[in-house]
């Protein structure tokens, strides 16, 4: 008879076993980056979504692509462009004959996918990028009064392009807290490149086969939800994300001097369950001080808004992160 | 489960041992260098001022550091759940004790909780508590050890000669001003008691006297005590001033005077002139009339009081301080002389040939009040006089006493307090105590300029010698530096003076003469 504790082991081997196997398919497309794919599996088994943002051509929509089909989960992609409209995201409804009779009928939009890639989401208009506010924390659609329920699991993998911000609509900051974590893509190393080149420059191509489903990721994600989190790592947590905040009393002068809005507790909520999945990785069955520190970074970084004065001197929330993780560790 | 808690416990609980004792050991040494701080200034303070370090000062300074240091430790102890986290940072563990040891405070036991249990217990299992080590603070190790050694030097300081010697005086000073207040005091109750019943004891208020003495202290500064008795000598120099009567004194010298030139006046004046005034205020009474008296007696006796009145009032009439000066030869000032007028006076009126019965009664009864009033003037001059000497035996010894605190020292030399000599010469037999501060000084022989010139001369040449001239010089010197000094009297100073002039008018007459100087 198996015990509670057997059974617990068995679905953590299970996590590790299936987050392996994901993140060597995906490997065998996406030459290095190992870094932001893993980022990216945690926040997709956490049931969150994922800010990409880098320069054209370094595999932000391949790997989304190979995520897909690693997962076997449907894909959609939306190039989004200036002239872009909500109804093109999330579908309208469309008079249809039938029977004679004319009736509107919902057509559903490309976010009606497991996997959506919203490239290069800050081309498009404010109006049409909140149709995904709903889309990514409701995970469902209301159009004419009517809510239709998306598919389960179901993420949004934005792309954002930090060069050109002529034309682009920067998100609001709703949007922001929405995404699980926001990842910068960075240029590969030398050998990388030659590794990519190597891959890719030749008439085959790695064949990504589907090595776990919808509801592998599911159950991943009810898995990580069980980690224990002790009481000291808790308070650590939430002092981190307090620190954020200008008018704490734990504030540093810097965030008090450069940031205008703290992260929310839906960052707070991000950096929990990413760190249970780390340390379910790392092989530990409760959350370390290191799991939340390493998690913070890409958790926080998109929800702290800089203030006039922090913009003017040129200031990262990367280093005011890391700032206040210093001064709490 | 149990055992689990046993062995991660049981691992925690060694952790917090050691660091408490490795933090025991930085707080003692943090307490070594303050307490050795603390000690060499404490210890530098008595060696500046001259004094040894009392070897209890530094030991309890240590003492009372380690104490509190001690203390400060035992509060600050790490708790087990310091010791959870130290465990877990020093073997890297991530929070694993931590964790557990929350966990198992919840009671929590399944699912997760069993499995970071297990696991909790391999790893704790693998540790190698030998490798949490003491790593002492080196730099402040060795500044305590460095402070600590100084202690030892300024601690063998020994106290200088001049303190000791300071210390000394002052345990003499104390004791000898202990001793002359019981002396004091003893004298004064004498002298109150010498004085119990007499005529003397209303003149002297035996309370004021207690006081004073009673305001003595014993005290190690020599400069209070010597203030306190010269304090005590004013205040009773005060009383005596209070009890002298240096006019009437006078006057009655004067009286004596004029007493003498007279036959029948010579027993008075001898009286008086004696100082004894009790005595002469008998005579006097003697002379008053009565009838026990023959005629003839009566009439010797008034011959005797009118001539003794009569050169009174004018040895009172002839005084310097008589500034009225009365056609009728009596003097103005009261008191003593105003007694004197009045018994002449008396006298005058009986001496008068044309008096009634009536009138020569009333006249001898005035006669005789008046020779009455006049003795007892005389008596309570007697008394102020005896009272007088009585409080300067006091004042005598109050003064003994100063010169026994001006010379109270351990290493006192030379005779004792109030036994020198008031000649220039001193016997060379009496001993003098050795204060150990003798002094000697010696030429270099060979050194100095000679005592010899060779001279030419007409007649061939010769050797003169220089000492003498040297010699008269030094004296001349010597001389002229003590006749310059203030307490030498005019009377010597003269005679010294007149003796170099002498001694240079020989010079001058020799040189004139040509004679060689030898």
């Amino acid at each position: 008879m198996t015990t509670v504790a057997d059974e617990t082991k068995q679905s953590v081997d299970r996590f590790i076993d299936t987050f392996n196997r994901i993140r060597a398919e995906i490997g065998k497309f996406i030459v290095g980056q190992d870094d932001i794919i893993k980022q990216v599996l945690l926040s997709v088994i956490c049931g969150g979504h994922v800010l990409l943002e880098g320069v054209p051509g370094l595999g932000k929509t391949a790997l989304v692509h190979t995520l897909s089909r690693t997962l076997h989960l449907k894909f959609s992609r939306i190039q989004f462009t200036p002239d872009l409209l909500p109804a093109d995201v999330v579908g309208t409804q469309v008079l249809v004959d039938r029977a004679g009779s004319k009736e509107l009928r919902f057509q559903p939009g490309p976010v009606f996918c497991n996997i959506l890639l919203a490239d290069e989401i800050n081309r498009a208009t404010p109006k049409t990028q909140s149709a995904l506010l709903e889309t990514m924390q409701e995970k469902s659609v209301t159009v004419a009064g009517s809510t239709h329920r998306l598919s389960s699991p179901f993420f949004v993998l934005a792309t954002q392009n930090p060069i050109e911000q002529e034309g682009t609509y920067p998100l609001p900051e709703a949007q922001l807290d929405r995404f699980f974590f926001k990842l910068f893509v960075t240029m590969p190393s030398h050998e990388e490149f030659s590794r990519i080149l190597d891959r890719t420059g030749g008439l085959e191509q790695p064949a990504i086969e589907a090595v776990a489903s919808g509801q592998d990721i599911l159950d991943m994600e009810k898995t990580v939800r069980t980690v224990p989190v002790d009481g000291a790592v808790q308070d650590h947590l939430i002092r981190i994300v307090r620190s954020t905040h200008p008018t704490s009393d734990a504030a540093l002068p810097a965030v008090r001097q450069f940031v205008r809005h703290g992260a929310s507790p839906r960052g707070a909520q991000a950096i929990l369950a990413a760190s249970r999945a780390r340390a379910l990785l790392a092989g530990r069955y409760h959350v370390a001080r290191e799991d939340v520190n390493a998690v913070a970074l890409p958790a926080l970084r998109h929800r702290i808004i800089l203030s006039f004065e922090g913009e003017a001197e040129g200031v990262r929330t990367d280093d005011i992160v890391q700032q206040i993780i210093k001064g709490l560790t | 489960m149990p055992e689990h808690s046993t062995i991660v416990e049981e691992c925690v609980a060694a952790v917090r041992r050691r660091r408490n004792l490795h933090r025991l050991w930085t707080t003692l040494i943090w307490a070594a260098t303050i307490g050795a701080t603390l000690s060499i200034v404490v210890g530098l303070g008595y060696v500046l001022q001259g004094y040894a370090v009392p070897g209890v000062w530094i030991g309890s300074i240590l003492a009372v550091v380690s104490f509190v240091a001690v203390i400060l430790w035992a509060l600050r102890r790490l708790s087990i759940e310091q010791a959870a986290i130290f465990t877990d940072r020093f073997f890297v563990l991530h929070d694993t004790v931590t964790s557990y040891l929350h966990f198992a405070s919840q009671g929590r036991r399944d699912g997760y909780y069993a499995l970071q249990s297990q696991q909790t217990v391999e790893q704790v299992a693998k540790l190698d508590r030998s490798m949490i080590r003491y790593q002492p603070p080196r730099r402040l190790l060795c500044l305590a050890l460095g402070l600590l050694g100084l202690t030892i030097p300024i601690s063998l300081f020994p106290t200088s000669v001049d303190v000791l010697d300071r210390l000394a005086t002052e345990q003499a000073v104390e004791k000898e001003t202990a001793a002359i207040n019981e002396r004091l005091l003893k004298e004064t109750n004498e002298l109150i008691e010498e004085t119990k019943d007499t005529e003397e004891e209303p003149l002297l208020d035996s309370d004021e006297l207690r006081r004073f003495v009673d305001e003595l202290k014993t005290t190690t500064d020599r400069t209070e005590a010597l203030r306190q008795y010269a304090r005590l000598d004013s205040k009773l120099n005060d009383v005596r001033a209070s009890l002298q009567r240096k006019d009437d004194e006078q006057l009655l010298d004067r009286a004596a005077e004029e007493l003498a030139k007279g036959d029948d006046t010579e027993s008075m004046a001898d009286s008086l002139m004696e100082k004894e005034y009790a005595k002469a205020a008998e005579k006097l009474k003697e002379l008053k009339p009565s009838k026990s008296k023959s005629p003839d007696k009566q009439r010797r006796d008034l011959g005797r009081l009118k001539a003794i009145a009569q050169r009174m009032a004018m040895a009172a009439y002839n005084a310097p301080n008589n500034k009225s000066g009365k056609e009728d030869g009596t003097a103005s000032d009261g008191g003593l002389t105003e007694k004197i007028d009045q018994l002449a006076d008396a006298c005058e009126k009986l001496g008068k040939a044309d008096l009634s019965e009536d009138k020569l009664t009333a006249c001898q009864k005035k006669l005789c009040d008046k020779v009455d009033d006049l003795a007892d003037q005389l008596k309570k001059l007697a008394m102020c006089q005896h009272a007088d000497s009585r409080l300067s035996k006091l004042c005598q010894s109050c003064g003994d006493c100063q010169t026994k605190v001006a010379c109270a020292s351990p290493n006192a030399g030379g005779k004792k307090a109030g036994f020198g000599s008031d000649t220039a010469r001193r016997n060379e037999q009496d001993a003098l105590v050795d204060n150990g501060q003798t002094t000697e000084l010696q030429g270099i022989k060979g050194a100095g300029p000679s005592d010899t010139t060779i001279e030419a001369a007409e007649s061939g040449s010769g050797v003169s010698t220089r000492r003498a001239t040297v010699r008269q010089r030094e004296f001349k010197h010597q001389f002229e530096s003590f006749v310059g000094r203030e307490d030498v009297p005019e009377a010597v100073r003269d005679g010294v003076k007149q003796y170099f002039q002498i001694i240079h008018e020989v010079d001058t007459e020799t040189s004139s003469r040509g004679d060689p100087k030898e």
